[in-house]
C-alpha cells in the first residue's frame, strides 16, 4: 500500500490501457496549449525609437558626440545634426520637434512640452521622414548613419532671435529639447513617442 | 452724341480691364483653391500609403525601395506647401499632383505586392494542409495495421497474467452464512 504511493513505482502500477490513455491527454492538452499560445499570444519584439545628436568635426570629418555647443549668441548661430534610428519592427512616420524652453522647465516622457511653457523653433513639418524598420540581424549590430532605417545625420541651426528673448523674459539659462513624433494611422495625427533629448545652453546678448 | 462716341472706347478700354482683372482674379482665386485641394487629396493619399506600408510589415512584403519612394512623395508634399505658403499656387499644384501620382502607382504597387504575397501564403498553407492531410490517413493507416493489433496482443497478454485469487472471507462474514 505504501509502496504505491511512492512516485517510483508509480507507472510500473498502471495498466496498459491507463498508459495509453494519459498519453493521449497529455498530448491532447499540449497541443491545445500550443495552437492556443500560437493563435492568442503571438511572438512580439518590443520596438522602440532612436534619438540622438551629434556635432560634425571637420577635421575628424566625422560626426562625435561630444563638444556640443554650450552657449548661444545673438549674432552667430550654432549647428547641430540630430539621427533618428527605426527599431520599431514596421514602417514609421517621424516628425522631430524642436523646443526653446528655459533651464528650470522639467521634461516627461509622458507630455510634450506645450507652446505655454516653450518656443517652436522650427514650424512642425520642418522635419519629417518616412523610415522602413531594422531587421533582426540588423537591431543585434545596427549601423551608425546611413541605413534604410536610419534618418541620416540631420543638420539645424539653433538661434536666438528678438522672439526667443522676448520669450525668455529676463532668463538666459535654456534648454532645446528635441521631441520625437510619430504617425499614428489610428488617431490620424502626430503623436509624442516620449523619446526625447537635449541640450543646456546659455544665451549671450552680444 | 458725338461725345459719346468718344467716350465709348475709353468705356469699352475701362471695362475691358476691369473684366481681365476680374476674370484674372477669379482664376487666381481658382488656382489657389485647386492648388489647396490637391496637397489635402496628396496627403491623404500619403496616409494611406503609411497605412498600407504598415500593413504589409504583417505580410513579410520587402518594403525598403516602397518607404524610399513614398518619403521622396511626402517631401514632394512638403515643397507643394512650401509653394502654396509663398503663393506659388502653380507650381504648388504641379508638385501636389506629382505627388499623388506617384502615391497611387506606390499604392497599385503594394496592393499588387500583398496580393501576391497573399496567394503565395496560400499556396504554402494548402501545401501544408494537403501533406498534414496525407500523413493523418498515413498514421490513421498505420494504427490500424500495426499499433492496434500491437496493442490487443499486449493486452492479451496482460490479461493472460490475470490470477484468480479466491479470498478467504472474515470470520464474522462465516458465521453469518452459517
Amino acid at each position: 500500500m505504501t509502496e504505491n504511493k511512492k512516485p517510483k513505482k508509480f507507472f510500473h502500477n498502471l495498466k496498459l490501457e491507463k498508459m495509453v490513455a494519459l498519453s493521449f491527454t497529455v498530448l491532447v492538452i499540449s497541443s491545445t496549449l500550443i495552437i492556443v499560445f500560437v493563435i492568442f499570444i503571438p511572438f512580439s519584439d518590443e520596438g522602440f525609437s532612436e534619438l540622438s545628436l551629434y556635432v560634425y568635426r571637420e577635421d575628424l570629418d566625422t560626426y562625435v558626440t561630444f563638444g556640443y555647443p554650450a552657449g548661444l549668441y545673438t549674432d552667430r548661430n550654432a549647428s547641430i545634426f540630430f539621427v533618428v534610428k527605426n527599431f520599431e519592427n514596421k514602417v514609421a512616420y517621424y516628425q522631430l520637434q524642436i523646443k526653446l524652453t528655459k533651464l528650470s522647465q522639467n521634461l516627461s516622457t509622458m507630455f510634450p512640452l506645450s507652446s505655454s511653457i516653450s518656443y517652436q523653433m522650427y514650424s512642425n513639418n520642418t522635419y519629417e521622414k518616412i523610415l522602413s524598420y531594422a531587421t533582426k540581424a540588423e537591431k543585434e549590430s545596427p549601423s551608425q548613419f546611413n541605413d534604410h532605417y536610419i534618418w541620416e545625420p540631420t543638420n539645424t541651426t539653433l538661434y536666438v532671435n528678438g522672439n526667443v528673448l522676448l520669450f525668455l523674459g529676463g532668463d538666459r539659462s535654456i534648454k532645446i529639447v528635441f521631441e520625437l513624433w510619430k504617425f499614428d494611422t489610428e488617431e490620424d495625427k502626430f503623436v509624442y513617442t516620449g523619446v526625447f533629448t537635449f541640450l543646456e545652453l546659455f544665451i549671450t546678448v552680444v | 452724341m458725338r461725345a459719346k462716341i468718344r467716350k465709348s472706347p475709353i468705356s469699352f478700354g475701362f471695362f475691358f480691364i476691369f473684366f481681365t482683372v476680374i476674370t484674372a482674379q477669379s482664376s487666381f482665386a481658382q488656382l489657389e483653391q485647386d492648388a489647396a485641394n490637391s496637397i489635402q487629396n496628396a496627403q491623404e493619399k500619403l496616409i494611406e500609403v503609411i497605412i498600407l506600408l504598415e500593413e504589409s510589415e504583417t505580410k513579410k512584403i520587402e518594403i525598403k525601395d516602397l518607404v524610399v519612394r513614398a518619403d521622396s512623395a511626402r517631401n514632394l508634399i512638403k515643397e507643394a506647401s512650401d509653394k502654396y505658403l509663398e503663393g506659388d499656387y502653380d507650381s504648388a499644384l504641379q508638385k501636389a499632383n506629382s505627388a499623388t501620382e506617384q502615391l497611387d502607382q506606390l499604392i497599385e504597387e503594394i496592393t499588387e505586392t500583398a496580393g501576391s504575397s497573399k496567394q503565395k501564403s496560400r499556396l504554402i498553407f494548402s501545401l501544408l494542409g494537403s501533406i498534414s492531410a496525407l500523413v493523418s490517413v498515413a498514421l490513421v493507416f498505420i494504427f490500424f495495421k500495426k499499433i492496434y493489433p500491437w496493442y490487443k496482443t499486449k493486452q492479451l497478454e496482460e490479461y493472460g497474467k490475470l490470477v484468480i485469487v479466491y479470498e478467504e472471507t472474515s470470520k464474522a462474514v462465516k458465521d453469518d452464512r452459517e
